[in-house]
């Protein structure tokens, strides 16, 4: 199996600077390695402050490691220039957590949709247009829509035309940052069957950053736990999946309860 | 034409449509900005004199028939130098207002963009243009630049430009952060057209906002440095030279600074209402239609 | 008899324009001290609108067109109600707090506003933050909002709302923006708290996990208006309405070990 993205012994600090120096760096990431084969669906979870968005950066070629490296089909993330780093860019797409904020409010869909293309493929004008339709209808949106602005869109619809721009390239990877975790759950169910349904027929590979260990059953064949910037664990999801790290044990812990609970009668102070 | 393309055209021209359904205020503001437009551009057509014109038999007369607004000290008629006075006025104001965001640009989009330690320098180097009152320095830039409406102009910007730099650094920060910036950047745009295509025109929106509401602000520096005799200089025709040259004649001729005066007062008015007007419809914060 | 804060015919639209555009279409509910009640529904039906309507705290351009709010049988006006019958917690806690003031401020100002400031208020404060489980609340008093991280920020959220000593808590969506594990205990926190204080809570959210975790009862809101109410278990076993349905089973597809 090919391996697309592949992360070596990668570390990550943060620090603020001002005129007087740094302040002390927070290491956010610490010897983190991991590979994304094709077609592989992995769930990257851990809990708010665990590193995941930050490896989601990394991986994305937004920042670059202070230590370790990031490849691309074997060549260096960093190191990418030209018809290389087209091609990089054409095979990792991304959605992102907040659809209002991933897209720029003047542009209207059409427009924000096409935008891969018009920098990624020399696609003219008119098979643009095209292609833009069909990703509409590929994502449950009408032709129509391509007019609007994100103004008029709601949240779950902002969200698809979000996964139609993602698509537009034909990636072989996708990159779910927290993508559903703004949606109520009914959305986010409808949300994920739709992301199934594009994975299978598109044969892309997934990698879905988050917290919800819920989500990753209906999802994932592999889980990836992250905590305080270290991997702790790397499973197989199976039907009744248990998870054997410290961490991994929490976030199972956390899980809300599927039926009512019984709760105890109120008492006075 | 669907339904959807009709309400996002409709959505698109809300934002640019004139402001003529606002308050009256607004409508006034307009039609002087609109006559003082006319004025500046067909002035050797509206002016019935040539405003150099010396005839110092009709020297300080009142209005009259032949003279609306009276005569100056040297004779020259008051309307039309009023009227070419709208050109220079206007025009010193308007490439100030380039000058200073070219700059602000430039180094505020610099600064916001890099970051760092280079971020850290322009910022306090931009400081040392924010720590003197803005005419103090105006004042010592011409001192050094030397007199003239050109320097007027680029020492106006100098002493204002900072600001700008200020605020669209501030700009530039807060959308580097946003994720459509870096949607933008996995879709294969390089950061130059990132900027272009993304920043640039969400930062001249703003920015177009605060220069309107400063014009009126710019115009009196204009004026003020003028009447200084820093400005222009004789014989044209400018409100603050105007104000200037009469002086002398406060209790004799008293209308002679009233017309430059009450351009100026109005003027400044009329930008300031239209300013608001104009921030009240570009500022994307303050339009609540999106849906939940 | 047991305290009660009734919300009576509720209804509220926002103006576009020349007409109305309908947000709550006649919502009656009933909390009662000691009973928690789930508000659900899709986003955009109406549930916030209703919590925000009741306290009158509603958007510019919102407004209250029609019914009232009783405690106990006494109809009372929304502001008389704010911070002293009913306390409320919101979904995002970060943008509740003013960022330039410290967590010692805003609980002064929350004294202050429901008459109980005196010279007592400091230890009164170290109490609340102690009782939500915030560790050494000594030293969370001097702290700014961008200090701390978004779970603490709820639970100083909870501990003003407990300052109040009102009745009733408003809870609009409360663990929506946390991560699983914060989630899970900050629901463990309003339990607790709703039984050992005896309070009646109402609780807004899309999320029927949270509901199975704490709710007693359950009203389904769907287009501004109550479309099914029954007890959890009810709603759980037997739900009528097909958007009732849709939410039990989107949530249950979750849990596929649950047969």
């Amino acid at each position: 199996m090919s391996v697309i993205l592949a992360a070596r012994s990668v570390s990550k600090s943060y620090s603020s600077y001002s005129l007087t120096g740094r302040s002390a760096p927070k290491t956010v990431l610490r010897d983190v390695s991991l590979d994304i084969a094709a077609g592989e669906s992995i769930a990257l979870l851990g809990r708010s402050g665990s590193g995941k968005s930050t490896l989601g950066r990394l991986l994305l070629g937004f920042e670059r490691p202070d230590g370790g490296s990031v490849a691309f089909e074997g060549e260096s993330v960093g190191g990418l220039s030209g018809e290389r780093y087209r091609h990089y860019r054409r095979s990792v797409q991304v959605v992102f957590q907040d659809s209002l904020g991933a897209v720029n409010p003047r542009h209207s869909i059409g427009r924000i949709i096409a935008e891969p293309l018009r920098h990624l493929t020399d696609l003219n004008e008119d098979a643009r247009s095209e292609r833009v339709r069909s990703l509409l209808a590929q994502v449950g949106l009408v032709p129509d829509d391509a007019r609007k602005l994100p103004s008029q869109m709601s949240g779950g619809q902002l969200q698809r035309v979000c996964i139609a721009r993602a698509i537009a390239p034909a990636p072989r990877l996708l990159v779910l940052d927290e993508a559903v975790s703004n949606l109520d759950l009914v959305l986010q169910m409808q949300m994920i069957a739709l992301l199934r349904d594009l994975q299978a027929r598109l044969k892309m590979a997934v990698l879905f950053i988050t917290h919800d260990l819920r989500l990753v059953q209906l999802f994932c064949s592999r889980v990836i736990v992250l905590a305080e910037g270290r991997i702790q664990e790397d499973a197989p999801v199976t039907r009744g999946l248990a998870l054997r790290s410290a961490e991994g044990r929490l976030l199972q812990d956390a899980i809300l309860p599927a039926r009512p609970v019984h709760r105890a009668p109120a008492f006075c102070d | 034409m669907s339904v959807a393309s009709l309400e996002a055209r409709a959505a698109r021209r809300r934002m640019w449509r004139l402001p003529i359904r606002d308050s009256w205020a607004v409508r006034i503001a307009l039609l002087i900005v609109a006559l003082l437009a006319i004025a500046a551009i067909a002035a050797p057509w509206i002016a019935p004199y040539d405003p150099d014109a010396v005839d110092l038999a009709r020297r300080l007369q009142g209005p009259s028939l032949a003279h609306w607004l009276g005569t100056d000290h040297l004779g020259r008629d008051e309307l039309s130098r009023l009227i070419y006075g709208t050109r220079v006025t206007l025009g010193s104001v308007a490439l100030s207002i380039v000058l200073i965001l070219a700059l602000a640009i430039a180094v505020g989009g610099l600064s916001g963009y890099m970051g760092g330690r280079i971020d850290q320098t322009i910022m306090r180097f931009c400081d040392c243009f924010l720590a003197f009152p803005t005419i103090v320095l105006a004042l010592f830039l011409i001192g050094i630049l030397g007199t003239g409406m050109v320097n007027v102009i680029i020492a106006i910007a100098l002493s204002h430009f900072a600001w700008y730099a200020r605020m669209v650094r501030g700009l530039v920060l807060s959308f580097r952060q946003r994720d459509f910036v870096l949607a933008s950047r996995a879709a294969g745009a390089s950061r130059v057209r990132v900027f272009f295509e993304h920043l640039f025109p969400a930062i001249m929106a703003q920015m177009i906002v605060l220069a309107t509401l400063d014009i009126g602000h710019m115009m009196l520096h204009v004026a003020g440095l003028s009447f200084l005799g820093l400005g222009v200089q004789p014989p044209t025709a400018e409100w603050g030279v105007m104000i200037g040259d009469a002086r002398p004649f406060v209790w004799s001729m008293p209308m002679l600074i009233l017309w430059p005066g009450l351009a100026l007062l109005l003027s400044v008015m009329a930008f300031n209402i239209l300013g608001d007007a104009v921030r009240d419809r570009l500022d994307p914060s303050l339009h609540g239609d999106h849906q939940h | 008899m047991s305290e009660t804060l009734t919300i009576e015919n509720l209804h509220v639209a926002a103006q576009h324009g020349h007409h109305d555009h309908v947000l709550v279409d006649g919502v009656s509910l009933t909390l009662r001290r000691g009973r928690i009640l789930a508000l659900v529904g899709a986003s955009g039906c109406g549930k916030s609108m209703t919590c925000s309507g009741a306290q009158g705290v509603l958007p510019p351009g919102v407004r209250v067109t029609q019914g009232r709010v009783l405690h106990n049988d006494t109809t009372v006006a929304p502001e008389r109600l704010r911070g002293r019958v009913v306390a409320t917690i919101l979904q995002n806690p970060r943008s509740a707090f003013n960022p330039i003031r410290t967590m010692a401020d805003h609980a002064r100002e929350t004294l202050r506003a429901v008459g109980r400031f005196d010279g007592d208020w400091r230890s009164r404060t170290l109490e609340a933050f102690a009782t939500v489980g915030l560790e050494d609340a000594e030293s969370v008093l001097p702290l700014h909002a961008f200090e701390m991280s978004g779970g603490m920020l709820q639970r100083a959220m909870i501990a003003l709302a407990l300052l109040s000593d009102a009745p009733f808590l408003f809870a609009d969506e409360p663990t929506t923006d946390l991560d699983l594990i914060v989630q899970a205990r900050i629901l463990d926190l309003l339990d607790e708290l709703a039984r050992r204080r005896n309070l009646g809570v109402l609780l807004i959210t899309h999320d029927m996990g949270v509901v199975a975790r704490l709710a007693d009862e359950v009203a389904v809101m769907e287009n501004g208006r109550i479309i099914e109410r029954a007890t959890t278990r009810e709603i759980f076993d037997n739900p009528q309405r097909i958007a009732t349905r849709e939410l039990v089973e989107a949530h249950m597809s979750l849990y596929p070990e649950v047969a």
